[in-house]
């Protein structure tokens, strides 16, 4: 019976990790995205740093 | 006013293709910085990464507590097995999902990394925005000792922070400098909202030295404060120099063509000489009587000596 949970626990893991990639590959950061980030930070609102 | 002007050595400027790739991160205490020290300036350590190393780190240590999470709940199940079958199909199912979890993971490492780094500068705004901070406290230290050091330190601040206390500080450190056409100058990133004596007297050495830089905010900049620069000793050699650098476009002379009639006067003559086969070939170009401006220019200053050259 323990075999069978651990399992079960194993394989839904997995499932949610292929779950979780899908999702994040359908909305993928690109490297401007990081960039747009970047300079909002520092400059988004506000004079300067 | 030349003569209190410095002979300096300026680094050329280490471009890179994304803003972030600038910024790097201290392992040990989490500062940020966009210098290019070896050692953190808050703990002394040579731990300053890429915000990018740091994020795939973090996603590979991330990857390989997820395996080692597989892998040892899979030995949990076939060491729980109630018989050699059951523990043999246990081990067999966890290698199975072992491997898919091991070629998921690489087929995503790249998505995950740039997430990862997305989210690593959304958690540390604030942290970075101190780092930043940090590195301009020091600008002013450097300035004391070494200008050129100090202004190579605002051109990177620059590159990230749009301010125009930053761009006022670097121009007035230029314009202390002797430039010379061999220095990695910049014009763009300097340009401000408003009218500004050493911008304008900055971008008149710069359309002597480095005409290539006068691109078209730069001309519309000069264009739009022509009154202001008019009034400075030398404005009408800063707006010559800008007309003179504008002809080597047709679509800048399309642009600005009000600019370049009332300097093409005092234009060397192989600027002018350049305006006039210019519109000569694209007639359409000169707009608002500058082709006429120009013909009149060339008949009284040119056409004797060209029709000697020519007779």
């Amino acid at each position: 019976m323990v075999t069978y949970v651990c399992l079960a626990i194993v394989f839904l893991f997995v499932m949610i990790k292929v779950i979780t990639f899908q999702v994040h590959r359908r909305k993928t950061v690109s490297r401007e995205d990081t960039d747009r980030t970047l300079y909002n930070i520092l400059n988004g609102g506000r004079d300067g740093a | 006013m030349s003569s209190t002007k410095k002979v300096v050595s300026i680094r050329p400027f280490y471009r890179t293709t994304y803003a972030y790739q600038k910024l790097h991160i201290c392992k040990r205490c989490g500062q940020y910085t966009c210098l290019w020290e070896d050692q953190c300036t808050s703990c002394g350590r040579s731990t300053l990464v890429t915000v990018e190393e740091k994020a795939s780190s973090r996603v590979k240590r991330r990857m390989v507590r997820d395996a080692f999470f597989v892998l040892l709940i899979g030995a949990a199940a076939t060491y729980f097995g109630e018989t050699l079958d059951q523990s043999m199909i246990a081990a067999t199912v966890t290698l199975l999902l072992f491997g898919g979890l091991i070629f998921l993971q690489q087929r995503s490492f790249q998505i995950e990394q740039r997430r990862e780094m997305r989210q690593l500068l959304r958690l540390d705004e604030e942290i970075i925005r101190q780092g930043i901070n940090r590195n301009w406290a020091l600008v002013a230290e450097a300035r004391k000792e070494d200008e050129a050091l100090a202004y190579e330190m605002l051109r990177e601040i620059g590159s990230l922070i749009y301010n125009d206390r930053i761009r006022l500080q670097q121009i007035a450190l230029l314009q202390s400098f002797v430039l010379r056409s061999d220095m990695d100058l910049q014009l763009k990133p300097l340009l401000l909202q408003n009218f500004e004596r050493l911008l304008a007297e900055y971008i008149g050495e710069i359309a002597r030295l480095k005409p290539e830089l006068i691109r078209e905010d730069a001309i519309r900049y000069i264009a739009t404060y022509e009154v202001h620069i008019l009034q400075l000793h030398n404005g009408i050699q800063i707006l010559t120099a800008v007309a003179a650098a504008a002809v080597r476009k047709s679509k800048y002379i399309e642009l600005f063509p009000s600019l370049i009639t009332r300097y093409a006067r005092f234009m060397p003559k192989d600027r002018f000489m350049r305006l006039y086969h210019t519109i000569e070939r694209y007639p359409t170009k000169a707009r608002g009587g500058l082709a006429e401006s120009v013909g009149r220019v060339y008949n009284e200053k040119y056409r004797d000596q060209y029709a000697d050259v020519h007779g």
